[in-house]
């Protein structure tokens, strides 16, 4: 069953339309997470969900309750923010219990929660300390100590990783990975970073200027995007997108001027075809033309020990490919891309996938 | 060695040589003043007659009479019940106040009321005291306005409220201040800590209590020390709207001072007062200042 269900939900901030209608269905358990590029909407709605914002129109259930008008406590649904916001005159103990103190709890009471959080998140040790005597990752296992003290139904992130260097993000991200599989409580995780969600994620929302473009598995958003935004988001260096200009049998002209050679394609999906799709690990450098692609030319090639990004060339259009295999070519060199039209996306010139 | 810690002086013995001629007078200037009324306390120096010239040493005596006499613990009563009131509670609690309820506001209605608290800051202490004295005598503004439609009968509000008048006059005159540095103040505190506190359900005056005010705690510290300062040795509005009056009501030390030494002619005993108004100021001081220490410890 779905914990959380946005239904038609409209955000504006005086006149200033933010997101005009979204719906959504959370499932229990899940790992979700919400990734777009900046200031697309993400954490709007995130903070609509938490009960940080109202919402202008639509509904917002919760265990198929509507919890439009209900206090963040009354939703089950506590935050850990990019910042973590701790508090910062309060020991790691006084952080994690404030919201058990709120509540009226004993003393005993809120000593006994703090403790057993603590017990899991390895910060027993810690208890006493205030925050500014604490490593980025103890912080973040205090935000998240705070966050579940009072056992909620939903757990909610806003770019947790977003602050710390390259290596230790990837270090809290298998923390956090670890932690949900552990706890299995539903999380909502926001994002710009297509890797993060990617590697984190049972399911993906992609959201772009408000509005959810794609919610699928990682698995489905990389081998079936539905339009061509998702499929540039998704997946790094990006697809190449070519837009079709025109089409005879066997050869289509992009918008760019690049001229793709389709020999024996599959004429059908072509047809309707207004922007064609491949991925860099999917064209392969040959030396002569065969088959379905285009002839390019080298601009620069990215050795990156044990794979090799090479930027190409064809008319005005930019693409990129990626071999795993070393490469042996000079910039300047005319070189033929071929690729499998089973693995190319195609899409409509309503930006819909062909299938 | 070359030491390092005071780069800005290096090199330029010279020019700070000659720079340094008018601090150093100054500094003289102030040594041979405060010099000059701790001497006075001890003498019995009076404005007018034989012993403005020919004054002698009278020891203690002024400090004794200071205890003795009604007129100077007296005083010292009126000076903090305004200073609490009107500085501690009022322009400090008041501006705290506003500053918080002020950022979470629209534009307009912030810019309406900064202007107007700023207005009152502004004003010269003289006009502002004209104004409240507009407002609150017999034929004033909230007699003419408000009183007399409702039935009353007209009170001269300086007479029979003297210390409110007085007290709400320096809060009109002094939140600006506070304001202003709360609203800075306010701006260092993320807004993701409050929220947090929001989601942990703590209510407007749980967060105000457990959140906000344990971290503005060394601003706010600092900022009683100013105004207490201040306002302790506060001197002209009161004394432009009341006189000290009625009889001694609003007779802050500043104006018990200024009469004793001016009116009555007593300088030494007036700088007896003035020694001992620094000295609990000074005290006031130190245990703000410890107060920030203890935080920051
Ligand atoms: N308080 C606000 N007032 C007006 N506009 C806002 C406010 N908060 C966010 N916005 C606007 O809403 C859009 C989405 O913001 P946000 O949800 O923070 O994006 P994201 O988290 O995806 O980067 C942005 O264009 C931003 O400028
Ligand atoms: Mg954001």
């Amino acid at each position: 069953m779905a914990i959380l269900e946005a239904k038609h939900i409209r955000k504006d901030y005086n006149t200033i339309n933010v997101i005009s209608d979204l719906s959504l269905e959370v499932q229990e358990g899940d790992f979700t997470v919400l990734v777009g590029p900046s200031g697309c909407g993400k954490s709007t709605l995130l903070r609509m969900i938490a009960g940080l914002e109202d919402i202008t129109a639509g509904d917002l259930l919760i265990d198929g309750r509507r919890a439009n008008d209900l206090h963040p406590r009354e939703r089950g649904i506590s935050m850990v923010f990019q910042s973590y916001a701790l508090y910062p005159h309060m020991s790691v103990h006084d952080n994690i219990g404030f919201g058990l103190k709120l509540e009226g709890k004993t003393k005993q009471q809120i000593t006994e929660a703090v403790r057993e959080v603590a017990d899991t998140l390895q910060l027993t040790e810690y208890l006493d300390r205030k925050p500014s005597q604490l490593s980025g990752g103890q912080r973040q296992r205090v935000a998240i100590g705070r966050a579940i003290v009072r056992k909620p139904r939903i757990i909610l992130f806003d770019e947790p990783l977003s602050n710390l260097d390259a290596k230790l993000r990837v270090e809290m991200r298998m923390e956090l990975m670890k932690f949900h599989r552990s706890h299995n409580i539903t999380t909502i995780y926001v994002t710009h970073d297509q890797v993060e969600a990617i590697t984190m994620a049972d399911r993906i929302a992609v959201l772009e200027k408000g509005d959810i473009r794609q919610y699928d598995t990682p698995r489905i958003l990389f081998d079936k995007p539905a339009n061509p935004f998702v499929a540039s988001f998704i997946g790094s260096p990006q697809m190449n997108l070519f837009g079709v200009s025109s089409a005879t049998d066997h050869l289509v002209t992009t918008d760019e001027n690049a001229e793709i050679r389709l020999p024996d394609a599959s004429m059908a999906l072509l047809s309707d075809a207004a922007v064609i799709g491949v991925r860099p690990e999917h064209l392969k450098l040959k030396t002569e033309a065969a088959g379905t692609g285009l002839n390019a030319t080298v601009d620069l090639v990215e050795n990156l020990g044990d794979e090799s990004v090479i930027h190409l060339l064809a008319g005005d259009q930019r693409i990129t490919a990626r071999s795993h295999e070393p490469v042996e070519c000079e910039i300047g060199q005319s070189v033929f891309l071929g690729f499998d039209t089973n693995r190319a996306h195609f899409f409509d010139d309503m930006k819909e996938r062909l299938d | 060695m070359i030491s390092t810690s005071h780069v800005w002086l290096r090199r330029s013995a010279k020019p700070m040589a000659i720079a340094a001629i008018p601090a150093v007078l100054f500094i003289l200037l102030f040594i041979f003043y405060a010099g000059w009324t701790i001497w006075t306390s001890f003498t019995d120096l009076s404005l007018l007659g034989r012993k403005s010239i020919n004054p002698s040493f009278v020891g203690f005596d002024n400090y004794i009479r200071l205890i003795t006499r009604d007129g100077f613990l007296q005083s010292v009563w009126t000076t903090t019940v305004f200073t609490f009131f009107s500085a501690i509670v009022g322009q400090c609690g008041i501006g705290l106040l506003l500053a918080i309820i002020m950022k979470s506001s629209r534009f307009r209605l912030k810019s309406f009321v900064e202007f107007a608290i700023l207005f009152g800051w502004l004003a010269p202490d003289v006009v502002a005291a004209f104004m409240w004295n507009a407002f609150a005598s017999s034929d004033g503004m909230i007699n003419v306005i408000i009183l007399q439609p409702l039935g009353f009968e007209s009170v001269n509000l300086l007479n029979e409220y003297a210390i409110e008048v007085v007290i709400i006059s320096n809060i009109w005159k002094g939140t600006a201040w506070s304001y202003l540095l709360f609203s800075a103040a306010l701006d260092t505190v993320s807004r993701e800590v409050i929220e947090a506190a929001y989601m942990d359900g703590a209510n407007a005056l749980q967060r105000l209590r457990h959140v906000l005010l344990p971290l503005l705690r060394a601003q706010i510290a600092t900022n009683l020390l100013f105004v207490t300062i201040w306002t302790y040795a506060f001197f002209s509005l009161i004394y432009a709207l009341t006189g000290g009056g009625p009889g001694r009501e609003t007779e802050v030390l500043s104006i018990y001072m200024y009469k004793q030494a001016f009116d009555v002619g007593k300088l030494g005993y007036g700088s007896a007062v003035a020694i001992a108004m620094m000295l609990i100021v000074g005290g006031l001081s130190i245990f703000y200042v410890r107060q920030n220490k203890d935080q920051t410890r």
